[in-house]
């Protein structure tokens, strides 16, 4: 009798774990965007790099950006600055529309060229959803209307802070061809949405 | 003072001279006459690299850069990827105040190119705001839940009849 009882206990049981399972995985979950782990963090605290050997490309507007590791492939639009100073963000309704900053840098030149894309939509991910999850030595590549392209390598995946974001470090000059690709990261919160930005960096490494 | 802000006029008005010449669809550049200088970026603050190229120089030429008015003095141009294409990079100096300043080039075939840098007090700052939240979360799944709570009030039901049976066997 002690052997049926118990083995119809576990059958109770086990009925009950698959109903938990059941509850738990069919009701809304928190899963945001990918952040990049701290092995992925900045070097030697950010300081500009030195020109490399590459030579730099002249100055030509972006037209795509591509980085293969990640799926994106994605046409560029010319990005001003907001009255608060800090960059424009492509319209909500092409989710896979990028942007570059239209009055910065020309990606391959030398100096700082920034790209910004979003990280989702109000219906789900956007073009840089998984932005948060390159590692580095991820290759970058971004065509110009000059019909070259620039290639480069990341050097360096961080998360920041909105209250604490470092301006001389993602935005500020650099003797070699730089490129920073930013999307919002970190924590979201239906009240104030994402804490701060995910901010890849990345250096020239070749053209073609 | 006044002679900075009349060399900003000057070359302003040559800049819209050159731009004049090539609307009004010169077909070539007699030695003399002002060709357009591409400065990258259109907008920079005062520590950053600027990027200048022209086609005026001709394949294989050369030419002397002149960014002395932001501090960036004189720079080569040299044949880039493009053998028609010179470039070269200076800086704008610490401290260059906020305006638009004529850069200029001179190739050694004697054509001059000039063309405008905007220098601003500051570059971009701060976060960009590129998400509302639609990819934090995932949308419940209704059928899932009410499959859910069928098989926990299976168990129930079950786990109530177990008891029972025991608490009965144990009088009988």
């Amino acid at each position: 009798m002690g052997t049926g009882q118990a083995g119809r206990g576990g059958i109770v049981a086990l009925t009950a774990c698959i109903g938990i399972w059941l509850v738990g995985s069919g009701s809304a979950e928190r899963v945001g965007p990918p952040l990049p782990s701290p092995a992925e963090a900045l070097a030697g605290g950010g300081q500009p790099g030195r020109p490399g050997g590459i030579d730099p490309l002249p100055g030509s507007p972006p037209v795509r950006v591509r980085i293969p590791s990640i799926g994106v492939d994605a046409p560029l639009t010319g990005l001003g600055l907001g009255a608060d100073g800090s960059i424009d963000v492509p319209p909500p309704g092409r989710r896979d529309l990028a942007g570059w900053y239209r009055d910065g840098t020309t990606p391959g030149a030398v100096g700082t060229a920034v790209v910004v894309g979003h990280v989702d939509h109000a219906s789900g991910p956007a073009v840089f959803y998984r932005l948060g999850a390159l590692r580095r030595g991820a290759a970058i590549e971004v065509r110009r209307a000059d019909g070259r392209t620039a290639v480069f390598t990341v050097h360096a995946v961080e998360v920041y802070d909105a209250d604490r974001f470092p301006d001389a470090r993602v935005y500020g000059p650099s003797p070699r061809a730089e490129l920073r690709v930013i999307t919002c990261g970190g924590d979201f919160s239906p009240h104030t949405g994402y804490e701060g930005n995910v901010v890849v960096f990345a250096h020239l490494t070749g053209t073609y | 003072m006044r002679r900075r802000t009349a060399r900003v006029l000057t070359a302003t008005a040559l800049t819209a001279a050159a731009v004049a010449c090539q609307s009004a669809g010169a077909a070539g550049f007699a030695p003399g006459d002002f060709a357009v200088l591409e400065v990258w970026p259109k907008k920079a603050a005062p520590g950053a690299a600027v990027t200048a190229n022209t086609t005026a120089c001709g394949s294989g030429g050369h030419a002397d850069g002149d960014a002395t008015m932001v501090g960036g003095g004189r720079f080569k141009l040299v044949p880039g990827t493009h053998e028609e294409v010179v470039v070269g990079q200076f800086r704008v100096a610490g401290g260059t105040r906020p305006g638009t300043y004529a850069i200029g080039a001179t190739c050694a075939n004697g054509k001059y190119a000039t063309g405008n840098l905007e220098v601003t007090e500051r570059g971009p700052q701060g976060r960009v705001r590129t998400g509302v939240g639609g990819g934090a979360t995932t949308a419940a799944d209704p059928a899932k839940v009410t499959a859910g709570a069928a098989v926990l009030a299976a168990a129930a039901v079950g786990g109530t009849w177990l008891l029972r049976r025991r608490a009965s066997g144990t009088q009988g």
